[in-house]
């Protein structure tokens, strides 16, 4: 352990509320010690939920760890709390890059360069995407629901943003369903607002017939996931599937919307 | 829609969103017509209102007769929907809802929504209204009246 | 024949946390029978779930399947479950968020048993 670093761990645990756990973190991300600089990232979360800086070394250490999705998360929640926050920025426009949304890329390094302008590694990172931009055509966008079969995820207007469904005789009836959907979207919606229930989280229901199972999530207050199963599938299996296909298209929906 | 009272306009606009009520007409119970949606002639509006007030009336006196307090609501269904006869005090007056709906939505949700309007128009309504009574033998001019604003004639 | 539906709701406001239980007529969304916590009207509840019910069955209908047989909706501050009986018939219950939900399931799929 350098001498740094034991000096740093040291007076962390000394004073636990220390800031210094940012300087450690990134200290131990840079050497590549990313386990210990996510426990050390975490825990000083934990102690400053609200400080911006806390959730940017949560984002790069993510980051470095493959993890795209919960970085994305970390520096969207760093740019609520401070929409300036130019590490956040930094870092989102490095997770577009490397999804080949240079467009987005662009934008977030110009929002951080306004924030910093004399950052000369941005105005690098800033040159290289606008060399790109001959590619400026976006990739095809990754579904939101990755591969889960016999799944949709519509808007309350009935658009369908993603998956497939089919029918009992095997057509595709996307389409229809996800104009349907929306209806059931604003009457859970209506239902619960007038029996004071708060928010719906999900709704689950058994077909007659097929025997098959349907659970519906809300990834955001304006969209609606439906997610079947086959007949005899736990219901609090496919609830909790739907749970995890909505968290993976609300980061999509926080993305591409 | 069309209303003769700006105050009735908020409460009968959430009612048509969330009962999908295609006509409705909210009158005195003298028949002088306050509010209208869907009617598209001021012979159908005047004829419903008077037909309606009378139905409300003969109802109301049928239970005085027969001593069985309030009625409520008078209701028709028929192969493709219904009609909803609501009458609902408003200060010292009754006032008559005539709802006529289809099989996009159900009794139990006019009736709800029904209440919440009538609820609604109450709270809106003037304090300090003073209504002039309408005599039976003024219910012809008032609804001439009523009808002409209603449809800007 | 008004208690045997009374009888139905009375057994299914024995499971915890259950607010009001209603049957309900659902092609016109009114009471057929209730039990409800003080202060808590079954009017709105009876024709609300009649019409998700409508809704649901709609969509299960255009994609091929028979009409629901059981519906869960959870929600922030407690859950709402109803079971068709017939096209014509509904009980429902809505609860407060620490219900045993499969108690409940099992309450509502015996009294549409008992209704049918």
């Amino acid at each position: 352990m350098s001498d740094d670093i034991q000096r740093m761990t040291t007076e962390l645990a000394r004073n636990p509320r220390s800031l210094i756990f940012l300087t450690l973190g990134e200290v131990l991300r840079q050497r590549g010690q990313l386990t210990a600089a996510l426990a050390v990232a975490e825990a000083g979360l934990l102690r400053y939920p609200s400080l911006p800086d806390a959730h940017d070394l949560v984002g790069r250490v993510r980051s470095d760890r493959g993890e795209g999705d919960e970085a994305f998360d970390a520096w969207t929640v760093a740019l609520r709390l401070n929409p300036a926050h130019a590490g956040a920025l930094r870092g989102l426009a490095f997770l577009a890059f490397r999804e080949g949304d240079l467009e987005r890329a662009e934008r977030h390094l110009r929002a951080a360069l306004s924030v910093t302008p004399d950052d000369p590694s941005l105005r690098n990172a800033l040159q290289k995407v606008i060399q790109h931009g001959g590619q400026r055509t976006l990739p095809d966008r990754p579904s939101p629901l990755r591969d889960r079969e016999q799944s949709l995820l519509v808007d309350g207007r009935g658009r369908l943003f993603g998956g497939r469904l089919r029918g009992v005789d095997g057509g595709d009836v996307s389409e229809v369903v996800a104009a349907e959907i929306a209806g059931v979207m604003r009457e859970a919606g209506r239902v619960t607002r007038i029996l004071a229930l708060g928010a719906w989280r999900g709704l689950s229901m058994e077909c007659g017939g097929s025997g098959a199972l349907a659970h519906f999530a809300p990834p955001t207050d304006s969209t609606v996931l439906l997610v079947m199963g086959e007949p005899g599938t736990p219901v609090g299996r496919l609830a909790l599937e739907a749970e995890a296909s909505a968290a993976s298209a609300r980061r999509w929906l926080e993305r591409y919307q | 829609m069309r209303a003769l009272e700006p105050w009735v306009e908020s409460p009968l606009t959430e009612f048509l969103a969330e009962s999908s009520a295609r006509l409705v007409l909210l009158m005195t119970s003298s028949g002088q017509v306050i509010a209208q949606h869907g009617f598209t002639r001021s012979l159908d509006v005047m004829s419903v209102a008077a037909l309606g007030a009378a139905i409300v009336a003969s109802t109301g006196e049928l239970a005085r007769v027969m001593d069985a307090g309030s009625l409520g609501h008078v209701v028709h269904q028929g192969k493709h929907g219904g009609v909803l006869l609501a009458p609902f005090p408003l200060g010292e007056k009754i006032w008559i809802g005539l709802i006529v709906f289809g099989q996009d939505t159900s009794l139990g949700l006019v009736q709800v929504f029904f209440h919440t309007m009538a609820k609604q128009i109450r709270e809106a309504a003037p304090g300090s209204r003073s209504d002039e009574q309408i005599l039976a033998e003024q219910f012809e001019s008032e609804l001439d009246r009523s009808l002409r604003r209603l449809f800007g004639r | 024949m008004s208690n045997r539906y009374d009888a139905v709701v009375a057994a299914i406001t024995r499971v915890g946390g259950v607010r009001s239980a209603c049957v309900v007529d659902a092609i016109d969304g009114i009471v057929v029978a209730e039990s409800s916590m003080v202060g808590t009207d079954p009017a709105p509840l009876a024709a609300l779930a009649a019409s998700l019910t409508r809704k649901l069955d709609g969509l299960l209908s255009v994609a091929g399947h028979g009409p629901p047989r059981v519906i869960h909706l959870e929600a922030e501050l407690g859950h709402l479950m109803l079971k068709p009986v017939s096209p014509e018939l509904l009980v429902v219950a809505v609860t407060d968020t620490e219900t045993n939900l499969g108690l409940l399931r099992l309450a509502l799929t015996d009294a549409a048993e008992r209704l049918e």
